[in-house]
């Protein structure tokens, strides 16, 4: 027989840590993200300079509570304790939101979307949101030159397809399997661009839990396209 | 008459600030770092609507609010989950809260919540 109860008592420990972590990290984040807003909103444009500077500081708070995040879906991940809120939505309404959203942050490019796929998808909204936040936000950070991205959306037999594109770096050949590792970094640009180098790890355990699919085509020099399938109401 | 907000947090600067913002829209608040007997608080606040932070000591947010939405006399009282906690939208549905702030929030957000969960 074997005897459990050590194990169950380190899952407990596991849940605790990853509860405490998330609280005692995103708590002092909390107070600096509302006081940011409150002094921009104090300000009212009254000093360009100063509001600039708060809402560069706000900036950074939001990246530092979804690098927060990541690290803390890595660590789900690896303990098997990722969860997901499985429901119906409407899919290209999510994609519609997350497009504005991020077009909203990212003035400097041009999010192009066609395409539609008219269906309801079974899964976890929140979760492939992120996915679509990361792929997005990932192809306007290796595109710095460029003037537009591209997503598409379409529907083939029982599955949904996104497909986004950017004109950037490109990734060299060797890498396009590694890039979905846990932490991994393509070496050349890993000074230049900022990552942790977890977002298309997360990415590809959610898109692998709603039984999809990730991959990526990229040209050195002329850029990637990163495509994910859902399967329509199968999980 | 001025809406009555009742906030729970173990942070004493969160509870600063959230009565910074809400005072700025003539809301009463009224804040305690721990929970000892919700029921006794409500009875003494009247609260309009209820924040609740999932660590709040002593007995915890998810006990504090079940408490309340067990008792006729509380529970059409709106009560939102206050946390970082990233399960938050699962507690809240699994223990009726009403809704939920993920922390970090936006105020406006914050706003527009409490607004709309009173009305």
């Amino acid at each position: 027989f074997t005897d459990i109860h050590e194990q169950k008592i380190k899952e407990q420990q596991k849940d605790e840590f990853l509860s405490i972590a998330s609280h005692e990290m995103k708590t002092p984040l909390t107070s600096a993200k509302a006081y940011l807003q409150l002094l921009e909103l104090t300000l009212d444009n009254k000093d360009e300079k100063i509001a600039l500077y708060a809402k560069k500081a706000s900036l950074s708070v939001n990246r530092l509570n979804e690098l927060i995040s990541e690290l803390l879906d890595v660590s789900k991940i690896q303990y098997g304790k990722l969860s997901y809120n499985i429901d119906f939505f409407n899919f290209d309404e999510m994609i519609d939101n997350t497009v504005q959203d991020i077009q909203y942050s990212s003035p400097k490019h041009t999010i192009l979307k066609s395409g539609n796929t008219k269906e309801l998808i079974r899964g976890d909204k929140d979760r492939l949101q992120q996915v679509v936040i990361n792929l997005l936000t990932n192809a306007i950070k290796y595109s710095p030159e460029a003037a537009n991205v591209y997503i598409t959306l379409s529907q083939q037999n029982d599955e949904v397809m996104v497909a986004v594109k950017d004109s950037g770096i490109g990734i060299p050949q060797q890498h396009l399997k590694k890039i979905f590792e846990r932490y991994y970094r393509v070496e050349e640009h890993a000074v230049e661009f900022q990552g942790l180098g977890i977002g298309l790890y997360i990415s590809c355990e959610i898109i692998e839990r709603h039984k999809g699919r990730l991959w990526v085509e990229s040209e050195l020099g002329k850029g990637s396209t990163f495509y994910f399938t859902l399967p329509i109401n199968n999980i | 008459m001025n809406k009555r907000v009742l906030i729970y947090d173990d942070d004493q600067e969160i509870l600063i600030l959230c009565k910074t913002i809400l005072a700025k829209r003539n809301y009463l608040v009224e804040t305690h770092t721990r929970c000892d007997n919700i029921l006794k608080d409500i009875e003494h606040t009247k609260p309009d609507i209820i924040l609740m932070d999932l660590w709040i000591p002593e007995i915890g947010g998810e006990k504090a609010v079940t408490i309340m939405k067990e008792n006729p006399e509380t529970a059409q009282i709106p009560v939102l989950l206050f946390s970082a906690n990233a399960e938050i939208k699962e507690i809240s549905k699994k223990i009726k809260a009403d809704g939920y702030i993920a922390k970090p929030f936006d105020i406006n957000y914050l706003l527009e919540s409490i607004k709309k969960y009173i009305s």
